[in-house]
């Protein structure tokens, strides 16, 4: 175990040297840069506001960011910045570290990703007991078509159907903002009810399933109720393995928030790497993307290890392919 | 941005503003206020702290309520008493007499010897330098030795600004400037500093509410960047403050003000254009609906190319000519937008400007175009318009109409911002000519400020760089790309264009200089015009913003100058 | 020679019996091949040009003339949403193919070669798995432009991974099966045993995750010009027509309820095809 372990964390590094390699390419190779977009900024008096900075500045600028220095270098300096947590400046809040803004980004998007996961297994549960309870009638069929519509609904879509429901026709609810706890019903709803689906669905066919084994129909053939049996056999065994279905979807739920920060303007890690993106701010884009990567690799890692304690031959076979 | 040369013209600004504010006639009753109610409202925030010493958009929230200089903008932009409280002018000599009482939010007073301190803070280029931003100070205000200083020919302690006394304060400029008190009004740079604060602390300080120290009426209480600033009343303040508390949100493109104002979480919305109808329909909100044209004006300018298609003046003004601007500003904006015929000089500072400029007019535009020798567009370049956003339907409606009036095959680039910048300096190849969208905006609310002061001035602006032919314009752009003294690439680019711009482009300039020269009005306006019949720039339309105010909200008078148009003066708002 | 023809039919024709009797699959999969004509079709049954602009015409409410009303440059709403139809279809099906591509290659030869092999190309597809897949396609697309081809590869770039996994899991569960073994004792050699064997008995989950990832490509082909990274203007595309839509929810509500309506739609029948799909190969595989 503990060398399966090693060598899988050996495998996760050289994994996010590559990915970090690849980013960086792809982040030089797309076309400007922050500093020569300033400067060009300030020749052409662009809206009041965009002032670039001086030649001097510009070259001072250039010296603190090694933008002169050879490309392995530069990569190496995100790289050992990242994994010493000692990141430098970003370029389009100089006055900030961007470990300063992943400090307080990162978890707001954390927060939004556990919430909603949270809110969907809340969800999910009753729906899935309670189609799988009625198997095949008119309430499973109901159900499991929602969940179905849940399922092939993209986040952001259910972002915007929301909206509409609760803030055009019923002004229920706020729709902008993220300092009173109303103001994330919309946001995790937008991505719990995509998840509400997959689980749901899992649920009902894991409890019929269970319902449908010699122990459990021996428990009610000696009069015990549907519901007890339910709730008191076949849930508990069904709600550990949904965790393999929770894993992934938290997984996806990670970049996902990029969409749902965006509709809904939420300060969160997606929003600024879709700005720092946008204006080439090269420390930013490096931080939360190796950021990311980190935690989808370890999320990865976990996952496996968890399917591992399900099923020993994996744990045995040294990996998953 | 040059603001080069300019006179103010009180009466005009008064009766034009007069005209175009009908709807914030409410009085500035601050002496009737309670002293309570919390104002919430949009504006930028752009993380870069609040030093007044940089050219940032925190910056810009310092300089309307959060710091307090010699003096600020009051309604229709007049201006109004800040610190100091009278003033007189002597040929280059200002003398500012500040008030006794005025204090920073930790207590200390504010003296003449902070002013000083404060400005040569911001007029010297290793702040700015070492804060990684632009300063505040632009270059563009003639304070004796503040050239030479930025150009690092003079110590800093021999800037023409001196105190004299604990309280009175002298500028000594360069030239007789009519605009200075106008310039203050609008500049950060001005804004005084705590000394005892400020000294020798890093640029983090600026962006933490506990170490943010000020002079205006309200104070950075909390401030999480990107997401909600709190400001409080500055117990120190030498009058009272009128509200308990503001509450400031970052502006953003994604945040749809319109539902935040209806759900009461902010007091004032600008609308998009799509929204402007839905508000019209509630009879409620119609009547909170107030049209603030702004100095941001959309433009086209002609891109740097290979083929000389644009360097001919008919074809330029056969494009110019073709666009419907009414109906842009009118079907396709919903009113959000009105006609515009310069970058910066707007038709609500200068009325006379739509009758002067260049017309719609498709059926001389299409004679225009076949005179070239393109008739029907055939045998035309293929058009590229360069825009920084996506969608961008202001570029794709322009598009159309070149396509449908002009019959020219027209392309419309709509980048991210990065990829955007990049590719405006490209110089396109000899199959295609293009046009790169740039939002301009005026720094004054008076035409007469955008006159070019003299010739180095103009040169390094678009127009003249982008009238030399391709050729030459690929030598301008290889040369802004070498390493050399910036001194020395200066010299050497306005060389290059003095030798090869367009003669018209040259001609139309000399105008401009000779009227700002002469302060000759009736030859001011003939440069604008000259500059829009060059057609090298085609505006657009002009912002104009429907605005949403809560009618509890009282002595909100619009920054025009700004794109969000934020009040001018917080201390002014107050709530009933 | 006849006996295999004869059993491949009765299973051809037990499994579409299977699946006819889903009626919401088929349901659904008469909606998707609905749509795949109607993009195929769009530039003849679309009733104006999706970029021409009548700026007399501006946000029309839906009529006679404009079925689905009117955008802000006067195009027509529901041509527009055909051509949309047109670059989802592009993008969805082509992603699609490159990440089958990839993924069988891959998958098929890290499957059944074994080995270092094997090890190798696992860890190139565990390396890519790590990928952000979103933020990784949003700094492609930066990278690469918004030509179509570009959007294609920045939404195949990562996705095709979990198609290789699933390849490589079926081959070697074929591989180890006793037909196998027999074909390889009669000396035919790993391509032919790849293509007679393998490959058409892994055909039902890989039909499946074809039908399930074209929805997912566009859905991000959406979601990236919902944040304005999508294919270059004026070519329509469904995320920028609900992104739009949004903005204009207020006053037009049309301009949002016709694109969102039809995605969701769109969606749903992918997934009601692909249910069909995975039910019918379930039950095969449990025969």
């Amino acid at each position: 175990m503990v060398r399966f372990l090693a060598r899988r964390l050996a495998y996760m590094f050289i994994a996010f040297l590559c990915i970090s390699l690849v980013t960086f390419m792809l982040m030089k190779m797309a076309p400007g840069s922050f500093f020569n977009a300033n400067f060009q900024v300030n020749g052409v008096s662009a809206v009041a506001g965009s002032y670039g900075v001086s030649p001097q500045v510009m070259d001072a600028l250039i010296k603190y960011y090694h933008l002169n220095d050879p490309w392995y270098v530069q990569w190496w300096y995100y790289v050992h910045g990242f994994l010493t947590w000692h990141m430098g400046t970003s370029f389009e809040y100089p006055g900030t570290r961007t470990v300063t803004i992943i400090d307080t980004a990162f978890p707001f998007s954390v927060r939004l990703a556990l919430m909603a996961v949270a809110t969907g297994v809340i969800i999910a549960i009753p729906i899935g007991v309670t189609a799988a309870m009625r198997e095949n009638g008119w309430m499973d069929v109901g159900l499991m078509f929602f969940a179905m519509l849940g399922t092939s609904l993209p986040a952001y879509l259910v972002a915007v159907l929301l909206i509409v429901l609760f803030a055009l026709w019923l002004h229920l609810l706020p729709v902008i903002g993220f300092t009173h706890p109303q103001d994330f019903i919309l946001p995790v709803l937008s991505l719990a009810l995509p998840m509400v689906g997959a689980l749901s669905r899992y649920l009902r066919n894991s409890l019929i399933d269970s319902l449908h084994s010699e122990y459990v129909t021996g428990v009610i053939a000696k009069g015990g109720s549907l519901s007890r049996a339910v709730w008191r056999h076949a849930l508990r065994n069904s709600l550990l393995p949904m965790i393999t279905v929770v894993g992934p979807q938290l997984a996806g739920l990670m970049t996902g928030t990029v969409f749902i920060e965006e509709i809904f303007d939420l300060p969160g890690l997606g929003h600024y790497f879709v700005g720092a993106a946008n204006v080439r701010d090269y420390p930013l884009i490096m931080d939360s993307a190796l950021l990311y990567a980190t935690v989808i690799l370890a999320m990865n890692l976990l996952v496996d290890l968890t399917y591992g304690l399900f099923d020993p031959r994996i744990r045995r076979a040294g990996d998953l392919g | 941005m040059k603001k080069v040369g300019r006179i103010v013209a009180p009466v005009t600004m008064a009766a034009v503003m007069a005209l175009s504010m009908a709807g914030y006639s409410q009085a500035a009753s601050a002496a009737s206020s309670s002293g309570s109610g919390v104002f919430t409202f949009y504006t930028i925030d752009d993380g870069a702290g609040f030093d007044p010493a940089l050219f940032t958009w925190d910056a810009r929230q310092s300089q309307i309520g959060i710091f307090e200089g010699l003096v600020h903008f009051g309604p229709n932009f007049s201006i109004a008493q800040g610190i100091a409280t009278s003033w007189k002018a002597n040929g280059t000599t200002w003398t500012f007499y500040l008030r006794h009482n005025a204090r920073f939010s930790n207590g200390d007073p504010v003296t003449a010897q902070d002013f000083v301190y404060s400005i040569r803070r911001a007029v010297n280029p290793q702040t700015a330098a070492m804060a990684h931003k632009a300063s505040s100070f632009q270059g563009d205000v003639p304070i004796k030795n503040a050239q030479k200083i930025i150009e690092g020919a003079a110590p800093v302690s021999s800037l023409g600004v001196k105190a004299i006394g604990n309280y009175t304060l002298q500028f000594t400029l360069d030239r007789p400037d009519p605009t200075l008190l106008s310039q203050l009004a609008t500049d950060m740079w001005q804004l005084p500093v705590d000394p005892r604060v400020v000294q020798g602390k890093p640029e983090s300080i600026w962006t933490n509410p506990q170490t943010i120290v000020s002079d205006g009426p309200y104070m950075v209480s909390s401030y999480v960047q990107g997401t909600q600033e709190i400001l409080k009343p500055n117990p120190y303040y030498y009058a009272k403050v009128p509200l308990q508390e503001i509450k400031i949100l970052p502006f953003s493109a994604n945040a749809n003000e319109y539902l935040t104002y209806q759900n009461h979480q902010s007091d004032t919305a600008i609308l998009t254009p799509q929204d402007v109808p839905a508000v019209k329909n509630n009879p409620t909100l119609s009547k909170q609906l107030h049209w603030v044209q702004t100095a941001v004006s959309y433009t086209l300018q002609v891109s740097p190319s290979m083929n000389p298609a644009f360097s001919k003046l008919a074809v330029r003004q056969a494009f110019a000519e073709a666009v419907n601007k009414q109906v842009i500003a009118n079907n396709v904006l919903l009113g959000t937008g009105v006609p515009a015929y310069d970058g910066k000089v707007t038709s609500w500072m200068a009325p006379w400007i739509a009758k002067g400029a260049l017309q719609y007019n498709p059926t001389q535009a299409q004679h225009l175009l076949a005179a070239a020798g393109y008739p029907g567009g055939k045998g035309f370049p293929t058009v590229r318009i360069l825009t920084g956003s996506n969608p961008d339907p202001i570029a794709e409606a322009v598009a159309q109409m070149w396509q449908q009036t002009l019959g020219v095959n027209v392309q419309v680039d709509s980048e991210n911002w990065g990829t955007y910048l990049a590719d405006m300096t490209k110089v396109l190849p000899s199959n295609e000519v293009g046009f790169t969208q740039f939002g301009q905006s005026a720094a004054f609310p008076d035409w007469k400020t955008t006159m070019p002061l003299n010739i180095s001035g103009w040169q390094r602006t678009n127009v003249p760089i982008w009238s030399m032919s391709g050729g030459y314009q690929a030598q301008y752009e290889k040369l802004q790309s070498y390493t050399m003294a910036p001194g020395q690439k200066n010299l050497e680019s306005r060389m290059l264009i003095a030798k090869h711009e367009s003669p018209q482009v040259r001609a139309v300039m000399a105008l401009g200089v000779k009227a700002q020269a002469t302060n000759n009005a009736a030859l001011m306006q003939k440069y604008v015009i000259a500059k829009n019949h060059l057609a090298y720039v085609i505006p657009i339309y002009t912002v104009n913003n429907a605005v949403l105010i809560n009618p509890q909200v009282h002595g909100y008078y619009p920054m025009r100058m700004w794109l969000v148009t934020p009040p001018v003066w917080l201390g002014y708002i107050t709530m009933n | 020679m006849s006996m295999p023809t004869l059993k491949k039919r009765t299973m051809a024709t037990l499994m579409w019996g299977r699946f006819r009797r889903n009626r919401a699959a088929v349901l659904g999969g008469a909606f998707v091949l609905f749509l795949i004509l109607c993009a195929i079709l769009a530039p003849v049954i679309a009733p104006y040009s999706y970029m021409q602009s009548n700026f007399l015409a501006t946000y029309q409410s839906p009529s006679w003339q404009h079925w689905f009303g009117t955008d802000e440059l006067g195009r027509d709403m529901l041509s527009r949403l055909l051509f949309s139809l047109r670059t989802a279809s592009l993008i969805g099906f082509g992603a699609e193919a490159v990440e089958l591509t990839l993924g069988l290659l891959v998958g098929a030869i890290a499957g059944y070669l074994g080995g270092a092999a094997d090890t190798i190309l696992m860890r190139v597809v565990d390396v890519v798995y790590g990928f952000p897949s979103l933020l990784f396609a949003i700094i492609l697309v930066v990278m690469l432009g918004h030509s179509l081809f570009a959007i294609l590869i920045a939404v195949a770039a990562t996705s095709w991974v979990t198609m290789a996994r699933i390849v490589r899991s079926q081959v070697i569960v074929v591989k180890q099966s006793d037909y196998i073994a027999a074909a390889r004792g009669m000396g035919a050699n790993w391509w032919q045993i790849l293509r007679r064997y393998v490959l058409p008995n892994s055909l039902g989950p890989i039909a499946v995750t074809v039908t399930f990832g074209i929805p997912a490509n566009m859905m991000v082909e959406s979601a990236l010009s919902l944040l304005g990274l999508g294919v270059q203007p004026p070519t329509p595309s469904w995320g920028a027509l609900i992104a739009n839509g949004e903005q204009a929810m207020f006053s037009f509500p049309y301009l949002l309820a016709f694109p969102a309506v039809t995605f969701a739609m769109t969606l749903l029948a992918f997934t009601f095809f692909g249910d069909g799909l995975r039910n019918v190969f379930d039950s095969k595989s449990m025969h």
